[in-house]
């Protein structure tokens, strides 16, 4: 049982990780911006939340297997993210991502843009103005994002079943060890199992509530 | 409050990172990728196999054809025990599975399976036409040896076209067991393996109405854990490892 739990905590701790570098990197760059081809890169983010995980988990396949050009490649390096914990991560990530990017940019979006202007007549880099005053101004809402990453990522089953398969102690992962037994008919594991995942669940959910809540109230 | 908040924030920063710094899952044995029929005849010769070689061993079920596929794009198992000599010899011609290592070690037979708390008057296989069943499952014959073998029997029956439309196909020979265990699904065709300990009603189906599964193992050409693979194969057919089997509703192979 704490086999299973340590390698989903990791895979949605290196997950919710992933995806909060990149989901604030494509935050910033997404926040306040229009247009058809914005929109464009903005559905693609968020393609994960609505592609069915068979769907992902079948690209992840295909772009990363060692029959792939890219699989291979990666292969040579030593990296193998078929079938190994690291695919698990490069699911995990890729359905934590539109989370963060989301809620992250909700969150830069509603930072008065009169202390920017204020920031950029002083004479600071985009950058710095990013790392001293949007961010801390809006880290509520980052939170939030990466703490409900980490729950989704926690949660990820469909898309990690097909690129990472169902090996105990390497790729089995709780929702993972949770299939496999129920089919194999041990019901009590299955209890077990289940019930962590939903006390799990339910705390993060809590605590991403009191996150967001203090941001309406201030 | 900020203080407290960004406590709270530390934490969780802290929490991921350390999560995330655990050292990587390894392998210290064998990964070997089984047919589902084999889940219970398997976990017991896991931990016989162990106890006497010190050698872990984990096991991944599946459908024989789920892990043919999974083979085929680089899961690092060391050893497949599939439930059919087909997709062995298929993965051995792309050069999967090292040729010299493919062996058959046992035969499995199949059952007519049925929920004793549905009532339904099926005393033998050839009830099966004459009493409606709502719904009845076998493993997907596309991907499981069992599913086929289950299709051919009810083909060869002239049950299939009428039975078709009730038809459930599990995923697995597992999923299918439980389907009817969690008294979903009130009958079904499954392997004796996974029947040993049922308190379903099992009814034989006569071995003329179909060809018994014959169960292949091989290892993998990728394999880092070849001489522990190896042992792990003798052992499937050693006398002890043969008992096992033959104790979990297999047939053993005809030692010479």
């Amino acid at each position: 049982m704490t086999i299973p739990l340590l390698l989903s905590l990791r895979v949605a701790a290196l997950s919710a990780l992933l995806a909060a570098i990149g989901g604030i990197t494509l935050a910033s760059l997404l926040a306040h911006k229009q247009g058809l081809f914005w929109h464009l890169i903005d559905g693609i983010i968020n393609l994960p939340l609505v592609l069915p995980p068979t769907v992902l988990g079948y690209y992840l396949l295909i772009t990363l297997s060692q029959r792939s050009p890219l699989g291979s490649w990666l292969g040579s390096l030593g990296i193998h993210l078929t079938f190994t914990w690291g695919g698990a991560v490069v699911a995990a990530s890729i359905v934590a991502l539109p989370l963060v990017t989301q809620s992250a940019r909700a969150a830069i979006e509603s930072v008065p843009s009169e202390l920017l202007d204020v920031a950029r007549t002083l004479g600071r880099a985009p950058l710095a103005i990013f790392l001293t005053i949007t961010l801390p101004l809006a880290w509520r809402g980052v939170l939030a994002g990466i703490v409900l990453a980490f729950a989704r990522a926690l949660g990820e089953f469909g898309a990690t079943l097909m690129i990472a398969g169902n090996i105990p102690g390497q790729t089995q992962t709780l929702p993972i060890a949770i299939y496999d037994a129920v089919q194999a008919g041990e019901s009590a594991r299955a209890n077990q199992l289940s019930l962590l995942l939903t006390s799990a669940a339910i705390v993060l959910l809590v605590s991403i509530r009191m996150l967001t809540n203090r941001i309406s109230r201030t | 409050m900020n203080l407290r908040l960004s406590y709270f924030s530390l934490m969780i920063c802290i929490a991921l990172i350390l999560a995330a710094c655990q050292p990587a899952p390894e392998s210290p044995g064998l990964t070997v990728a089984a047919a589902a029929s084999l889940n219970n005849a398997f976990n017991e010769i896991g931990s016989v196999f162990t106890a006497q070689t010190g050698i872990p061993v984990a096991f991944s079920y599946a459908a024989t054809g789920t892990l043919a596929e999974q083979i085929r794009n680089g899961a690092p198992f060391d050893i497949f025990a599939a439930a059919d000599t087909a997709r062995i010899h298929e993965l051995a011609m792309q050069g999967f599975i090292t040729s010299e290592s493919q062996v058959v070690f046992a035969y499995g037979e199949v059952s007519l399976v049925i929920d004793p708390e549905r009532g339904l008057n099926i005393q033998s296989f050839s009830d099966l036409g004459h009493i409606p069943i709502d719904r009845f499952t076998i493993a997907n014959p596309k991907i499981a040896p069992y599913g086929s073998a289950a299709q051919a029997i009810l083909e060869n029956a002239r049950l299939w076209t009428q039975l078709e439309e009730q038809l459930i196909f599990g995923e697995s020979v597992r999923q299918s067991l439980q389907y009817i265990e969690s008294g979903e699904i009130p009958a079904g065709i499954l392997p004796n393996s996974l029947l040993q300990n049922s308190m379903l009603t099992i009814i034989p189906i006569d071995d003329t109405r179909y060809e018994p599964v014959a169960h292949e193992a091989g290892i993998l050409a990728a394999s880092p854990n070849t001489s522990q693979a190896e042992r792990f194969i003798q052992f499937l057919y050693s006398p002890q490892g043969q008992a096992i089997l033959a104790q979990h509703g297999l047939t053993p192979i005809s030692t010479p």
